[in-house]
């Protein structure tokens, strides 16, 4: 029943998305209303079918309707209700489901958003968002039904992965990468009606870096959750492998985040139109590709699933897409109408965001050429390779260094041209804090070059963002006097775009701090002990006090109690554990943390004994840990800031496209 | 020539050049730092290549050959082709606790490189029982499966 | 149109796409099987009805069919009573048929035989041993042993009928 329901729902889906795309692009071309107004119905539509199927899904699930392919494939009866809920991603067809249900939320919303706006674009737009759907709802109707009948029905299912099952961060961190890839459509999308109607306005422009901002807040989110699941269940104490799948989510990070800048130069200037075009289709293209990744089967990596029969498919539509966007491209860069005048001085912001775009430009083809190196080299000597971190670091560490340089150097210069003298002096007193911060750590013990250099021009991009972070509340202080805190704030709520964008950068200072800490002083112990024995790891003494056996519906459990004290301070215990489920092979170690932002202690076991409690594991000791976590947090929280939409603003900017002049005074003094 | 031009040429040919560059670069990073899958068989056949390489290697726990030092946390084990094999053994030392699963006889890989004295030096034991099953495969091959009991 | 654009994108686009459709067909993960053409792992296992214990050894001078399966896969149920036919038809020829118990619990596997039928006996492998020895990654996974004790052909995934056949065939 549930089978022929959800199927259906699918194929209303898929009906939808095909009418709508060819209504969006007809009414685009046609400049037709009533056209544009079918495919924003037909949006709805595709999002009401989507959420039914997810609906349909969810409840077979909770049912444990083992009739349903997906639940017998995922579904357990002894799986806990959280885990069952957030099976429906824990698997192949499941999660391409999931995929579907929510690029109909984002149809809906891109529909909502530009129903009264836009109309030179918004129905091409739309209708290429559709033609996306089309690819989608095709795949969940055909090669990734989930609904598909079981027969015989089994009795009860294996449940999701145990690796999965291991920790909460499994219901956040997918959706976030899902909400961050799939919304890389909707700016797709939109680039390539500005292409097809051969125009690109400023309002446009800025709807473009409005509609990227959503996504790449929840891919910044999804990738830093990422990284604390691996942290805290793969046991090795790490949280960033360049693991070809967590490239994968690298990489249209990248090319978004120097999407994000290069448009400020469009949107301004009307500069760099085709580079800006391509960094937007290449992030989708790379999204594409990421999914591509993790679901052939193609790529050796924890995170992929079994090799599937969908790998062909998504290949082909990766190449049509990637057809398309080129002849798209090539057709129609030269109606574009060609960039205003540059004036772009050696010193100015404009250099600042080209030099950072070809960083990212550079840093996205190292990782990119190294996640794909394998199959490259398999293809021409046949020989089984995998490319190693070292490499990844050695070019990613020097990389993020200069990008964090520029992210310091850049808000600070005025747009156009500035006199090399008023530049200069900007920056002394952030380049002395920063050389007062290195001698402060040297000084303090901590010697090692590359975390040190980090620490520095972290500290120097810190200070100038919150110089500029503050100049326009004081400069509305001096001169109108009253309360310095009200002028700040108020000042800020004006220039809200801007402040949210150094929010984002602060939380860039704070991750990049936590990387360079985190890896520069890793330290890791290796300790056998037996019971009511004491070890020491670091600066920590662990007393292993006891093990014992948890049972649980779903798993059973081996905890060794570990009492952690420093000389001076009785820390309280730490109980990591080793998991075994019923119906997996070998059990899996789930590690205890204590992280505080100073410094986390891990401790991992590798084995324990469960007659004898002889307990061996690892101890890893790494310093600001936490500042990743936080800095995840706040570059998001920055993105939520610049993304909420203000109505009013928008209208009247629409109204007379000026460069945005309310921001620094000093920046413009110095451009004028 | 016109500034349009020589402006485009000069973009082009810094370009061509950082293109270039990057090229070179991440080439010859990548050559220095790849991670080869071998088999015990196959390090022994390259042993030139193996000195201060990264291996994975692949390969069965020969058995009596597993030591474990507790004071000093060093493991040391031979690793062979198959369960008993007698050409290419391979002695290898890692500086670990041997994990929960592992035991004589049981099929490994461990990461690390060969030393100079024929010893495998492994910074990581891992043993090798993977934990996914199988999904159903889809319909076409149970159909085909049934096709061939009905003819019986 | 812009044909440099239209080149430089050929360019990238046709051998970026060649590279990634020649990873299909080939898993990363694979360590090539070392099993086949090798000995067996011995085993010495228990029944599901518990008393008997049944030994590889003790086989020898006749083919053996080894299927590792559980209650909860879903191929196992759909390949399991095509399995019990054609056992039917190569027992009396001298074949072994055994099923091994993968990560499961003795009474969903007996509710498992009833259902989908039974007509050799089923092991247990209670600490995975076996299951390991022989390097199952999952189940369904069949093994064809000759009366030598080698492995014959180690099938992932529901077995191939003709293949399946015509390997007992070429052993009888």
């Amino acid at each position: 029943m549930i089978s022929i329901l959800g199927r259906t729902a699918i194929l209303v889906a898929l009906a939808a998305c095909m009418v709508g795309a060819v209504a969006g692009l007809y009414g685009g071309a046609r400049r037709s209303a009533d056209a544009a107004r079918w495919a924003r119905a037909m949006a709805w539509t595709f999002f009401g079918a989507t959420l039914v199927g997810v609906g349909l899904m969810e409840f077979a699930l909770l049912t444990h309707d083992f009739s349903v392919h997906y639940v017998a494939e995922v579904g357990s009866r002894s799986s806990p209700t959280w885990i069952t809920v957030v099976s429906l991603w824990s698997s192949l067809s499941g999660s391409i489901l999931f995929w579907a249900f929510i690029l109909g939320a984002y149809a809906a919303a891109q529909a909502w958003y530009t129903r009264k706006r836009y109309p030179e674009h918004s129905s091409y737009a739309m209708g290429m968002t559709l033609v996306v759907g089309v690819f989608f709802s095709f795949l969940v109707a055909g090669d990734a039904n989930p609904f598909t009948p079981v027969s015989p029905v089994p009795l009860d299912g294996p449940g999701p992965n145990p690796l999965l099952q291991n920790h909460m961060l499994m219901v956040v961190h997918p959706p976030m990468l899902y909400l961050g890839y799939v919304g890389m459509t909707v700016p797709f999308a939109m680039g390539a009606a500005a292409l097809l109607a051969g125009r690109i306005t400023p309002a446009w422009s800025r709807a473009l870096r409005n509609a990227m901002l959503v996504p790449w807040g929840f891919l910044t989110l999804g990738i830093i959750l990422g990284g604390w699941w691996s942290y805290d269940v793969l046991g090795w104490g790490g949280y960033w492998a360049w693991d070809p799948v967590e490239n994968a989510s690298f990489l249209p990070w990248l090319t978004s985040t120097a999407f994000l800048h290069s448009a400020m130069l469009m949107e301004r200037k009307d500069q760099l139109k085709g580079w800006t075009l391509t960094l937007l289709m290449g992030s989708f293209l790379l999204t594409i590709l990421g999914t591509f990744m993790t679901r052939s089967g193609v790529f050796n990596s924890v995170h992929s699933f079994t090799q599937s029969p969908i790998g062909p498919i998504f290949l082909t539509f990766l190449a049509l897409v990637l057809t398309f966007s080129v002849l798209l491209l090539a057709a129609r860069i030269d109606k574009l109408s060609p960039p205003r005048d540059g004036l772009n001085g050696p010193a100015s912001r404009d250099t600042a965001i080209m030099a950072q775009n070809l960083l990212f430009a550079a840093f996205t083809f190292t990782v990119l050429l190294g996640t794909t190196w394998p199959l490259i080299n398999e293809a021409i000597s046949g020989e089984k390779i995998s490319v190693g971190g070292p490499y990844f670091n050695k070019w990613g560490v020097p990389l993020s260094f200069m990008l964090v340089f520029l992210m310091g150097v850049g808000p600070a210069l005025p747009w156009g041209r500035a006199s090399l003298d008023a530049v200069v002096k900007r920056f002394l007193v952030p380049l002395g804090i920063a050389v007062l911060v290195v001698a402060g750590c040297a000084a303090m013990g901590w010697t090692k070059p590359w975390p040190l250099a980090v620490f520095g021009v972290s500290a120097f991009a810190a200070v100038i963002t919150l110089q500029e972070m503050a100049a326009p509340g004081l400069a509305r202080w001096r001169k109108k006097g009253g309360n310095l805190a009200t002028a700040l704030v108020q000042a800020s709520l004006r220039t809200r775009r801007r402040q949210a964008g150094y929010v984002v950068h602060l939380g860039v200072v704070l991750v990049a701090i936590g990387v360079a800490g985190s890896s520069g002083w890793r330290n890791v112990e290796q300790l056998t002990l037996r019971p009511g024995e004491t070890g020491k790891a670091g600066r920590y003494s662990l007393t292993y006090v006891e093990h014992r056996t948890d049972k649980d519906s779903h798993r059973s459990s081996e905890l060794a109690r570990i009492h952690v004290a420093t000389d001076d301070a009785d820390l309280g215990f730490l109980e990591p554990r080793m998991n075994t489920y019923p119906r997996m092979g070998s059990p899996l170690p789930a590690p205890a943390v204590r992280s505080v932002p100073g410094e986390d202690l891990y401790l991992s076991i590798v084995k324990i004994d469960t007659k004898t409690g002889l307990l061996s594991f690892q101890a890893v000791i790494q310093p600001l840990v936490w500042w990743i976590w936080f800095g995840g947090l706040v570059m998001a929280l920055g993105a939520a800031l610049a993304a909420w939409p203000s109505r009013r603003r928008s209208t009247a900017r629409l109204a007379h496209a000026k460069p945005d002049t309310a921001g620094v005074a000093a920046s413009v003094k110095a451009s004028t | 020539m016109k500034p349009a031009i020589q402006r485009r040429l000069f973009l082009l040919g810094a370009l061509l050049v950082a293109g270039g560059a990057l090229g070179v670069i991440a080439w010859g990073g990548i050559g220095d730092n790849l991670v080869y899958f071998w088999t015990p068989a196959q390090v022994a056949a390259n042993a030139d290549k193996a000195v201060g390489a990264t291996i994975r290697l692949g390969g069965v726990v020969q058995a009596g050959t597993v030591h474990w030092e507790q004071d000093q946390q060093l493991l040391t084990f031979t690793v062979g082709e198959s369960t008993v094999d007698t050409k290419t053994p391979l002695q290898v030392e890692a500086k670990s606790a041997p994990p929960q699963m592992f035991r004589e006889g049981i099929g490994v890989v461990v990461e690390g490189t060969m030393r100079t004295d024929g010893v495998f030096s492994a910074d990581k034991v891992m043993v090798k029982h993977s934990n996914e099953y199988r999904a159903p495969t889809g319909e076409a091959d149970v159909k085909k499966l049934y096709a061939t009991v009905e003819d019986l | 149109m812009n044909w440099r654009i239209v080149a430089v994108g050929a360019v990238i686009i046709v051998p970026f796409v060649a590279v990634l459709a020649s990873g299909f067909g080939k898993d990363p993960r694979e360590v090539p099987s070392v099993l086949e053409g090798h000995p067996a792992p011995d085993f010495a296992l228990e029944t599901a009805e518990g008393g008997q214990v049944i030994s590889l050894k003790d086989l020898r001078g006749h083919p053996v069919v080894l299927n590792f399966y559980a209650s909860w896969c879903v191929p196992c149920a759909q390949e399991h009573p095509w399995l019990v036919k054609i056992s039917k038809i190569y027992q009396p020829r001298g074949v072994t048929f055994l099923g091994v118990i993968y990560n499961d619990e003795v009474p969903k596997v007996k509710g498992f035989l009833r259902r989908y039928g039974q007509n050799y006996p089923t092991l247990q492998d209670p600490s995975s041993a076996t299951a390991i020895d022989y390097g199952v990654a999952g189940v369904p996974e069949t093994y064809i042993i000759d009366g030598q004790g080698q492995i014959v052909r180690k099938f992932v995934g529901p077995v191939s009928p003709e293949e399946f056949e015509s390997t007992l065939e070429a052993l009888l």
